[in-house]
């Protein structure tokens, strides 16, 4: 697909955690010609996946700016650390969605969306109500469920939207024009 | 399953109680083994039994050690089955068992490794497969010398060279749910190894 600036992986790379899973998916995915970045998932989480994953795609929580859109990508796979009320981590988040100069808009990134079962029961109001009073936010993206859906919450307009999974056949195409966010549902 | 463990091992202790000297020849391996990779540690060693009358079956139970260099520590315990459908006689003092399927299991030591998923964390189910424990299917080929000097001034019934490939449930998994981006030796691991019988 051309004028593709970057793809983000969200979450699960691999299916068991296991360095020789990881190593294949790197070798396929450095067959396209856009760069990408990885969003750590719950299988990405077994075994020694932590450690692999860190060393192969980076840290689980970061964030960078492309062209004025800062992408905050994290970790939302409470379950892996038995709901211990740190993952997602939202005094990180709280921190790097503070408005800085040269940012006019965010992107949220993460794996486990907040109405699953997965993610943290204790940590669904202060995420969404963290992004709720975060300016320019314009979407929050997630995966996990295999199958695509949107939902939201009552307090804010901020669309929360799951993409299928690549074994479904299907993407999500999103471009960011003038600060606004749109998003497409692509088979192939 | 502790139930199971206590009788079997009553059972055990009532054979060696009455067939004691028969158990404790049983109990003497029949083979010393040493193996370079193959997915059972970087290095391992082992003890080798012989089964059925014509000996072309074995269980081999091995100690595998992966060094903190090679992406470890790792202690690894495997046990293996693996049977010889056919032999080649190449002359009186070599053979060749071309192509010898089994299967082993590898159980990981490890403090990051469980046997099984904790019940209370995740729902029944929620992940199918074990971490510790690794179920593998293999084949291996073997070249034997049973006659000559080297073997003699050794001492040694027979000396064997062997190499063995193996892949595991999470590669099938991995193979068949990517079929177009992996071809079948894309999952297979090699070992090589020698099996002295004493």
């Amino acid at each position: 697909m051309p004028d593709i600036e970057f793809v983000a992986i969200a979450g699960d790379l691999s299916e068991f955690g296991v360095l020789q899973e990881m190593e294949w998916v790197a070798k396929e995915l450095k067959k396209m010609k856009a760069p990408y970045v990885a969003i750590i998932g719950n299988h990405d989480l077994v075994n020694k996946g932590p450690a692999v994953f860190k060393r192969m795609f980076g840290a689980l929580n970061y964030s960078f700016i492309y062209r004025g859109i800062k992408f905050v990508c994290h970790d939302t796979n409470g379950r892996e650390y038995d709901f211990n009320g740190s993952i997602p981590d939202i005094g990180w988040l709280a921190k790097e969605l503070q408005p800085e100069a040269g940012v006019t808009g965010y992107v949220a990134i993460s794996h486990v969306p907040p109405n699953s079962e997965d993610y943290d029961p204790k940590l669904v109001t202060p995420y969404h109500t963290l992004f709720d009073k975060t300016p320019g936010l314009l979407a929050s993206f997630h995966a996990h469920t295999h199958t695509y859906s949107e939902f939201g919450y009552p307090s804010s307009t901020l669309p929360y939207v799951i993409t299928a999974t690549a074994g479904a056949s299907e993407f999500l195409l999103v471009k960011i024009i003038n600060n606004k966010i749109s998003y497409e549902r692509i088979f192939f | 399953m502790s139930a199971y463990f206590s009788r079997l091992s009553i059972v055990l202790v009532f054979m060696g109680m009455t067939l004691q000297s028969r158990a404790q020849k049983f109990l003497i391996p029949d083979d010393a083994i040493l193996q370079y990779a193959g997915s059972i540690g970087y290095l391992s060693v082992g003890a080798g039994y012989e089964l059925f009358g014509n000996k072309r079956g074995n269980i081999d139970i091995n100690y595998g050690y992966v060094p903190e260099s090679k992406g470890g520590a790792l202690h690894i315990v495997t046990a293996k089955f693996a049977y010889r459908p056919f032999v080649i006689n190449i002359s009186n003092w070599a053979k060749i068992y071309p192509f010898n399927p089994g299967i082993f299991i590898r159980y990981t030591f490890n403090r990051n490794l469980g046997f099984n998923f904790d019940t209370v964390q995740y729902p029944k189910g929620y992940y199918y497969f074990s971490e510790a424990a690794r179920p593998h299917l293999s084949f291996s080929n073997e070249f034997q010398l049973t006659k000559g000097k080297t073997l003699e001034r050794t001492g040694l019934k027979a000396l064997s060279i062997y190499s063995e490939f193996n892949t595991n449930d999470y590669y099938l998994v991995n193979y068949f749910q990517n079929t177009k981006a992996l071809s079948v030796t894309d999952i297979f691991k090699v070992g090589i190894g020698i099996r002295a019988k004493f």
